[in-house]
């Protein structure tokens, strides 16, 4: 990925945080969580095209990925929220 | 596919392949659109397809509620202009419902017709009218963002039938 390129993927997931963070003023509660989620999704999806994810970030890719395309379920949402949170810090423990 | 079955298995995808939809399938999902019923006959509506991939990067960081990267998006828009001479205000609420049996049927069209669809309506209209010029006349009120999709969705929970459904009178389930 050039360097510009990657200007271009950050400044479309900018205006995807501005435009959600409108929108979030009037919207669901429930959608905040989801508009983050697809956020970090839309940051590791660039990073995945540049073979930027070890194995763990892989499989926390597609747990996110799994929530941002997958019909909206309440049941269970915060439990998979924490695993997450607690994957992604675990994934990470070794890069800082 | 039959029409019970399209209706059972409909999913809102989410997530599609880099394949481009043909523009002879978006034609016949507008058809399908197009063929709601509508107040008076009204029709009140116009639709702007969108496959132009770098204008979809930019729609789709402007309407949030698009996750994945569709191949097409369709702009589902009230036309005021005709809407305010055959409707008239007290219709409004009708003509609003209109689009709605319009999406549906794009929707199910496409799903009989192999594509995936989402209806949207997260989106920041201001950016969105910049982005594909709409002229005052128009009031985007819907999206439907679509394409191959990777996957079949699994189904939402829904809500049971004896739920939401009453016979003669509200409080009475005894016929389901």
């Amino acid at each position: 990925m050039t360097t510009e390129v990657l200007r271009d993927e950050l400044l479309l997931l900018v205006g995807f945080m501005l435009t959600s963070a409108r929108g979030l003023v009037e919207e669901p509660k429930s959608y905040g969580p989801s508009r983050l989620l697809d956020a970090a999704g839309r940051v590791l999806d660039t990073m995945d095209e540049q073979s930027m994810l070890d194995q763990s970030l892989q499989e926390i890719k597609a747990q996110i990925d799994d929530e941002r395309f997958g019909p909206m379920d309440d049941e269970g949402f915060v439990a998979r929220l924490d695993d997450l949170a607690v994957n992604w810090t675990e994934s990470i423990a070794d890069k800082f | 596919m039959e029409l019970m079955e399209a209706l059972r298995t409909r999913r809102s995808v989410r997530r599609w392949t880099a394949d481009p939809v043909p523009d002879e399938d978006l034609k016949s999902l507008v058809e399908a659109a197009a063929r709601a019923p509508s107040g008076g006959n009204t029709q009140p509506w116009a639709f702007v397809v969108i496959r132009d991939q770098a204008r979809l990067k930019r729609l789709r960081a402007a309407a949030p509620g698009i996750a994945g990267r569709a191949t097409a998006v369709v702009l589902i828009c009230l036309d005021k202009q005709r809407a305010d001479a055959e409707a008239g205000t007290a219709e409004y609420d009708m003509v609003h419902m209109t689009l709605g049996a319009a999406m549906q049927n794009m929707l199910l069209a496409a799903h009989g017709q192999g594509l995936g669809a989402c209806a949207i309506g997260s989106f920041h209209l201001a950016s969105l009218r910049s982005i594909v010029s709409l002229p005052a006349h128009l009031e985007l009120k819907l999206l439907v963002a679509l394409g191959y999709p990777v996957s079949q969705p699994k189904a939402p929970p829904l809500r049971p039938l004896s739920e939401v459904c009453y016979f003669e009178e509200v409080g009475s389930n005894r016929d389901h």
